[in-house]
């Protein structure tokens, strides 16, 4: 079994899951106790939030950690009904835990407005300016896509926000550890991270928050994380991340490398074979490791049926809690009809993908796509 | 791969399948396992609506647990589209024409089973498999038949004639030799996680089992429609009012809101006029009826050289011994040996010979008993 689903979830770095083994079996101590147990699972997370922060360029007082990336999100977007400014400004393309939960918010009286992509999945910073209100309190818009691992010109946005002194929040949860992410100099006042997409534990979060923004806890209780997040903290999961982002760091800038080159010669192969096929997403700005498909004629939700019984794990889309594939939003917002929707496939690499395992993949796909009559007179 | 046959299991979550699953795990096959998501327990904002096991998360997590036990692969389809357009509109529109649906055999024969088979032929799988308990005659090879199952009590055969022949020769009903003790049995015995879920409710996609009102809500979001009129005699006299015919089924004999010396129940219902006859029980006997819509797992020839011709009328019917009598147009007539209580039209007339399902076709009309001495 080959796994192509790093976007859903990555494996747990060996390196990472020793260390929490080491936690769990050794250090069991209340970070929050004063005696040596509570001292040394302390270290674990205080070095943990170093690690972070070295990895995204911040200040230890930035960083909230929490029980996963859509809470994160949540956290920003609950925030803002301690304020007067209750309108968000997002994407059409963000992950639900902004989107639905912005929808969520309604009925407490956070309004919003939704600015589409264009056909590669980027937003257009224009329509970003245009759609702030006097009473707009938040811009929220994805580092990278999900499903078609397309960057948003953050720089941009950025500046938008920033003139308008509009605090700007941006889901990160599929950048981090695919390319360099620096907080400071993407202007962000906000920033969501997971640990899982990342070789890191599920169940870890990271708020990246800009030292001086107010927020009010979504978890409250106890003082953990500077009282913006109550709980006991997840020591092993905390530290887990800590040292997957630290390892990512390290193996970015060589993965990224790496990873394109695989993707690029991937889509050639593929396309070259089966001119039909069409790529989504934009060709220069978008992570190394994603490739979403379009296959004209091709069921998306029987191709990753069959696939995964003939030992290639892919997806349909985003991972969903049913399992049930439903036609994407994102892929409705670049344009995608009802029907090529369901003839689309998301294929993504990481660390631990192969250039034999991507040929194995290509040779498979080659094999299930047929090839179309007016290819084979040519 | 492995040279072993496969089968595409549909599974519900419920014992039945999962048993179904692992007994042909157990004989060998590679199986694969599929939930077919027909209807929405809950609505587009997360609240219960219908508080249904069935199509449930929480079904579609027990089947995918049992297929997990038994390392097979699972997956979730998405049919409710067709389940809406072709079972639930066919439901609703049945019940304001006064008729009396069984949306079960509509779902296994227009949406499942051609759901099933388009499946595993896109997977390249030769079999599929349910957990009816049926049988399924193989002597004659190309002329697979439906056998009733062992137990009785469970058999299921009835809700299977609109499955065409063609497609029962790829099926397999693996409880088909089982009782339904014996399958919580094996199912305890296997450390089934479904193995003591309780038996799914009557009809899967009506809350509370209560048709009626899920009609008029149906009816009210389509267009208003309840083919309200009036109660009358045989006789053609006025009763009372009645609440729409979607309220009513025939043979029904309370809600009616009538009294007097001697119990009444529904007749007939004229979906035209909107009149519902009222009558005794001894007036609620048919010699016949007539039907359209007809599937035969058999040559129709074949219907002279039956051993004794059976047809039940409903779900759980005793059957009567009956007579065909074929029209020009494709439709029959069917000759009750002995007259029968309440023939609903829209209900399944089933036949049989002994334990045999010979084909089955959709009741238009019930012919009152000339005679209503009965009873």
């Amino acid at each position: 079994m080959i796994y192509f689903d790093y976007s859903a979830t990555t494996p747990v770095d060996r390196r990472v899951s020793e260390l929490m083994t080491e936690i769990n079996e050794d250090v069991f101590g209340n970070p929050s106790s004063v005696h040596l147990f509570g001292q040394k699972a302390r270290g674990y997370v205080e070095r943990a939030r170093q690690q972070i922060c070295t990895s995204v360029a911040c200040d230890p007082t930035e960083i909230i950690f929490n029980g996963s990336g859509s809470e994160a999100n949540n956290i920003i977007l609950h925030t803002l009904l301690y304020g007067e400014k209750r309108h968000v400004v997002l994407s059409a393309i963000e992950h639900p835990s902004i989107y639905n939960a912005v929808k969520e918010l309604a009925p407490l009286g956070i309004s919003h407005t939704i600015v589409d992509v264009d056909d590669t999945g980027r937003v257009d910073p224009d329509e970003v300016s245009a759609a702030i209100r006097d009473d707009t309190g938040l811009v929220s818009i994805m580092m990278v896509n999900n499903e078609l691992g397309t960057v948003e010109p953050m720089a941009e946005i950025a500046n938008i926000c920033k003139e308008q002194k509009i605090a700007f929040h941006s889901d990160g949860v599929q950048a981090l550890g695919k390319i360099p992410v620096d907080v400071k100099n993407l202007g962000v006042t906000s920033m969501s991270f997971a640990a899982h997409k990342l070789y890191g534990p599920k169940g870890v979060g990271v708020l990246y928050l800009a030292g001086g923004e107010e927020l009010h806890p979504l978890i409250a209780g106890g003082s953990q994380e500077n009282g913006r997040r109550a709980g006991t903290e997840n020591v092993a999961g905390i530290s887990g991340f800590g040292l997957a982002a630290e390892l990512a760091a390290v193996e970015v800038l060589g993965e990224m490398e790496r990873l394109s080159h695989l993707r690029n010669k991937f889509i050639s192969n593929l396309q070259e074979n089966r001119p039909k096929v069409m790529i989504n997403g934009h060709s220069s700005e978008t992570v190394p490791g994603v490739v979403s498909l379009s296959i004209p004629g091709i069921s998306a939700e029987k191709l990753v049926m069959k696939f995964d019984m003939d030992g290639f794990a892919l997806s349909a889309g985003a991972a969903c809690a049913s399992g049930s594939p439903k036609p994407s939003r994102v892929l409705k917002a670049i344009g995608l009809s009802d029907e090529l929707n369901r003839q689309t496939i998301r294929i993504s690499f990481g660390r631990f993908t192969t250039a034999e395992e991507v040929d194995s993949l290509l040779n498979a796909l080659l094999k299930h796509i047929p090839i179309a009559e007016a290819e084979t007179g040519t | 791969m492995s040279g072993r046959e496969k089968v595409l299991v549909a599974m519900s979550g419920g014992v039945d399948s999962s048993v179904a699953l692992h007994l042909l795990v157990e004989h060998g096959y590679d199986a694969v396992g599929v939930t077919m998501k027909l209807w929405d327990s809950r609505d587009e904002n997360g609240n219960l609506v219908n508080d249904s096991y069935c199509c449930s998360l929480e079904a579609v997590n027990n089947a995918k647990l049992v297929c997990e036990a038994a390392g097979v692969p699972h997956y979730t389809l998405d049919f409710r589209g067709d389940f809406r357009e072709k079972v639930v509109n066919n439901f609703t529109a049945e019940y304001l024409r006064g008729r009396t649906p069984n949306p079960c055999i509509r779902c296994n024969s227009d949406v499942r089973w051609s759901a099933l088979l388009e499946y595993a032929d896109d997977l390249g799988i030769e079999w599929i498999a349910t957990g009816h308990y049926a049988r399924i005659d193989r002597s004659q090879p190309d002329r697979p038949t439906i056998q009733k199952g062992l137990d009785s009590h469970k058999d299921q055969s009835y809700v299977l004639w609109r499955v065409k022949q063609e497609e029962l020769s790829r099926t397999l009903f693996p409880l088909g030799n089982l009782t339904k003790p014996e399958v919580r049995k094996i199912a305890r015995e296997a450390n089934l996680t479904t193995a003591d879920v309780a038996e799914s409710q009557e009809i899967c996609f009506v809350p509370n089992d209560n048709y009626r009102t899920f009609i008029e809500n149906e009816s009210a979001a389509e267009n208003g429609l309840n083919g309200s009129g009036k109660f009358v005699t045989p006789e053609g006299k006025t009763v009372a009012e009645h609440r729409g015919i979607s309220h009513y089924t025939v043979g029904q004999r309370r809600g009616l809101g009538i009294s007097g010396a001697e119990p009444v129940y529904v007749q007939v219902i004229e979906p035209d006029s909107g009149d519902i006859t009222l009558a005794p029980r001894r007036s609620m006997f048919f010699s016949g009826c007539s039907l359209n819509d007809l599937n035969w797992h058999i040559d129709e020839t074949d219907l002279d050289i039956v051993n004794e011709l059976i047809v039940l009328i409903r779900y759980n019917h005793e059957g009567v011994s009956c007579k065909i009598e074929w029209n020009t147009d494709g439709t029959a007539e069917v000759k009750f040996d002995e007259a029968q209580f309440a023939v609903a039209a829209g209900q399944s007339a089933v036949f049989y010979d002994g334990d045999r399902l010979l084909g089955g076709g959709i009741i238009t009309e019930g012919f009152l008993n000339e005679e209503t001495t009965i009873g």
